[in-house]
């Protein structure tokens, strides 16, 4: 093979993706964690809040993507790994490498820029929203080819062509095994998907999933489905290898997958045309193809190929089959596995644990001051401190991110991930935290404040030396309760390409094939980093309480 | 001393005012118990006396400075000034004497000098200990309040208020909260901040107290004295009819406990 003497330069490219994946995270992490302890963090907050950009990065669509791309020397595109593989995925026997064909894919076209290819994460469903934010150039992960897409991005020529094949189980004489056969029957397949589209118009009932393609096979395997109908590359990887399943032959439909760039930037999806062309020409698309076994005809035919047929083992493809088709033991797992997780989860904790607590100083700062707005300040105050609280507390904190990363851009205000979900979540709990605080202030009795105001205390002095430390001490319990929940909820900011404990998990269990040895140790993660905070409450607790233990003689 | 003049309250919407155009003075040094049924005014008028109920009408005057009724039509920052500069003379004991529950003995006792008045923290001790010694505390200063009997906590009330150097102490049914058997310790206490030349007015249900503290009784009916003198003159030979029932409603109930008013 021509290509092979380049094979070992190119896996040490993944790896370095991978890595690289991690380590932008860890920079990214360790960057912002520094740059809150300087007052530029605060400007950049405050400038964003006012509207200014402070993003050096080109405007969505400016036309000069392209211009951008070159002088960064980099190529950001835009891939979920939790969508698993072959597309972009996090390899099982070393998931801290980032795989895929389209992570080869991405090297090539990257090459032929001549800029370096740095994956960045997102949700396989808002990739195209994180694309018109400017969050990366291209995005390239089984973006399927449709009309409407054209509407909001401008589409490379077609790289990949998948069949639409049917899954049944192996021996279901039941299971629907044509087009026609769908008719009211319960398949599952992928949201949004021409999978989708295909299933609806056949009359079928589709079940769609979220989470990955794991879980849309295990519930056909339990009978919660009749069928699954998904994209060929995707049925090769995830039921042709299970002895349980059965994939049909005869294909249902086609499906095209092309790159994305933002509306306007024609430069740049011309420059990804030119080097798709050339990997075609070349050979080097085709090599990628075989390489992970998604080589199919009708691909042959869309990128022109008409070479004689060859039987290239697919050695991605079989590395993958050795590596999930059977789960090893538990004991071999924990041996030879997790401990290759372990930076990754340590990486997903740190950027977890840092968010949140960053988040809850922001709720605890906002609090107060609604809090107190709410008890003691005029009219006008309290009625907005009210409004404020009920808003936030009453509306998902799901669409408060969605609106603060992909709605502010509308205004002009462009914030980082980061800073986004930081706020999200420090003005979400912002409304919780007033409400503890206002529950501590009312627990102080009325008398005591009169008794500090008659000793000719001011309103202010009675606030901070009478009311506030009793109140503390009743809003502590709440508040560690808040910071746990907190912990937890950072998992959303996943929405907005930030690969934290959960994400880690999620996107581990999918590569791995292993949702329940990960799950008990992702639960460990989180305990062992809530924990902590539960202990330094009670005893913080209790020092605020001294006065209420007894005397001892 | 501490005199007022014309003091008028009504509460809004109200068809009678509580405190109806009160007129009285108490002499610098002296112990005068204000005695009335419930809802007469006497919690009122305390409040009243320390800024922390408004009144409409009148002038209450305390070692020259005065402070007004709302009709003076003053500005609200010059009220301000004057409810501090009362609030620098004139204490208050609370009924439920109002601890702070969170601050040592000490802590309660030094607060205020610390803060309000911006005393070092030395010279607040200092003047703290004094008033708790004085007063039998000072094995206690480091105590929190919880962890106090009633009748020590009303003296850790009433200390917080001595160092501040008040010249009219006022209190409010001191004995109310507490055992009946301590109305010796507070007889004793009240003597004891005699001493120091501490006006003192008292709010109480309990005539047995009036009766050995106090040089004077003000009996105080309907927003209004209807009687006062010495207290063996009008606890003795009342002349006036609501008197006469107030003192009958009260003898030999051994609490002298009623609904605060």
């Amino acid at each position: 093979m021509v290509f092979s003497g380049s094979e070992n330069t190119r896996s040490a490219q993944f790896a370095l993706t991978g890595q690289e994946v991690a380590n932008s995270i860890a920079r990214f992490t360790h960057a912002r964690a520094t740059r809150l302890l300087r007052s530029s963090f605060a400007l950049t907050v405050i400038a964003s809040l006012l509207g200014l950009d402070v993003h050096a990065e080109e405007p969505a669509g400016s036309g000069r993507a392209l211009a951008a791309v070159r002088a960064r020397g980099e190529l950001r595109w835009g891939g979920d790994s939790q969508g698993g593989a072959p597309y972009v995925f996090q390899d099982p026997s070393d998931p801290n490498r980032l795989i895929g064909f389209e992570v080869d894919l991405a090297d090539a076209i990257g090459q032929r820029l001549g800029v370096r290819a740095r994956p960045v994460q997102g949700p396989w469903d808002k990739l195209l929203e994180l694309l018109a934010r400017g969050d990366f150039d291209v995005a390239l992960n089984g973006i399927e080819v449709t009309e409407e897409k054209r509407r909001v991005c401008l589409l490379s020529r077609p790289y990949y062509v998948a069949l639409e094949l049917l899954t049944v189980r192996r021996g279901d004489s039941g299971a629907p095994r044509s087009q026609d056969a769908l008719r009211g029957r319960r398949v599952g397949t992928l949201p949004n998907s021409v999978a989708e589209r295909i299933l609806e118009r056949a009359g079928a009932q589709p079940r769609t999933y979220e989470g990955g393609q794991n879980e849309i096979y295990d519930d056909l395997r339990i009978g919660r489905t009749d069928a699954v109908l998904l994209d060929s590359a995707i049925t090769r990887y995830y039921a042709e290898i299970e002895p349980d399943l059965q994939v049909l032959d005869q294909p249902i439909g086609e499906v095209q997958y092309a790159a994305a760039v933002r509306l306007g930037d024609a430069e740049l999806r011309d420059a990804v045309d030119r080097a798709l062309a050339d990997l075609a020409q070349d050979g080097s698309l085709r090599r990628i193809y075989e390489r992970w076994g998604l080589w199919n005809p009708p691909t042959a035919a869309l990128i022109g190929d008409r070479g004689p047929p060859r039987t290239e083992v697919a050695e991605a493809w079989e590395a993958w089959r050795v590596a999930v088709g059977k789960m090893p033991p538990l004991w071999e797992r924990v041996k030879e596995r997790y401990p290759k997780t372990l930076a990754l989860f340590a990486r997903g904790a740190a950027l977890t644990l840092v968010l949140s607590i960053l988040s809850m100083a922001l709720a605890v700062v906002v609090g107060v001051g609604l809090a107190v707005g709410r008890s003691y300040g005029p009219r006008p105050v309290r009625w907005l401190a009210t409004a404020y609280i009920e808003a936030v507390r009453g509306t998902p904190l799901l669409i408060q991110l969605t609106m603060i990363y992909f709605g502010l851009p509308e205004l002009g205000i462009k914030l980082d991930p980061f800073v986004a979900g930081w706020l999200a979540l420090g003005l979400n709990y912002a409304a919780a935290e007033a409400e503890n605080y206002r529950a501590g202030l009312e627990s102080v009795p009325g008398g005591q404040v009169e008794a500090a105001w008659v000793l000719g205390l001011s309103s202010s002095q009675t606030l901070r030396h009478v009311v506030a430390p009793q109140a503390i001490r009743i809003a502590i319990p709440p508040m560690t309760n808040d910071f746990i929940s907190l912990l937890k909820d950072s998992s959303l900011v996943s929405l907005v390409t930030l690969t934290e404990l959960t994400k880690t998990y999620v996107n581990l269990a999918n590569s791995m094939r292993d949702h329940l040895g990960l799950g008990v140790l992702v639960a460990a993660w989180y305990l062992l980093i809530g924990l902590p905070f539960a202990y330094l409450s009670r005893a913080a607790e209790a020092h605020l309480g001294r006065h209420l233990r007894r005397a001892t003689p | 001393m501490i005199a007022v003049t014309d003091l008028e309250r009504r509460f809004p919407g109200a068809a009678e005012a509580v405190l109806q155009r009160l007129t009285f003075e108490v002499p610098s040094g002296k112990l005068v118990a204000l005695l009335g049924q419930s809802g007469s005014g006497k919690t009122t008028l305390l409040r009243c006396l320390v800024g922390l109920e408004p009144f409409d009408r009148g002038v209450v005057t305390v070692d020259g400075v005065q402070l007004r009724g709302a009709e003076a039509s003053t500005s609200s920052r010059e009220h301000a000034q004057a409810v501090a500069a009362i609030r620098e003379r004139v204490g208050l004991v609370f009924q439920s004497f109002e601890l702070f529950p969170h601050l040592t003995v000490l802590d309660n006792c030094t607060l205020a000098l610390r803060k309000a008045r911006k005393l070092p923290p030395g010279a607040a001790r200092d003047r703290a200990m004094t008033s708790l010694e004085q007063l039998g505390l000072a094995s206690r200063a480091d105590a929190f309040p919880e962890h106090l009997s009633g009748g020590q906590r009303q003296r850790v009330a009433i200390a917080r208020a001595l160092v501040m150097d008040p010249k009219v102490l006022l209190y409010d049914e001191p004995t109310s909260a507490l055992d009946p058997a301590l109305k010796w310790e507070v007889l004793k206490t009240l003597r004891q901040v005699k001493e120091s030349n501490v006006t003192q007015i008292i709010v109480t249900h309990d005539i047995k107290l009036a009766r050995m503290a106090a040089e004077s009784v003000f009996i105080l009916d309907h927003g209004q004295i209807i009687e006062h003198g010495e207290p063996s003159a009008v606890l003795d030979a009342p002349t006036h009819e609501s008197t006469r029932t107030l003192l009958s409603q009260w003898d030999g109930s051994p609490n002298h406990r009623s609904p605060r008013a």
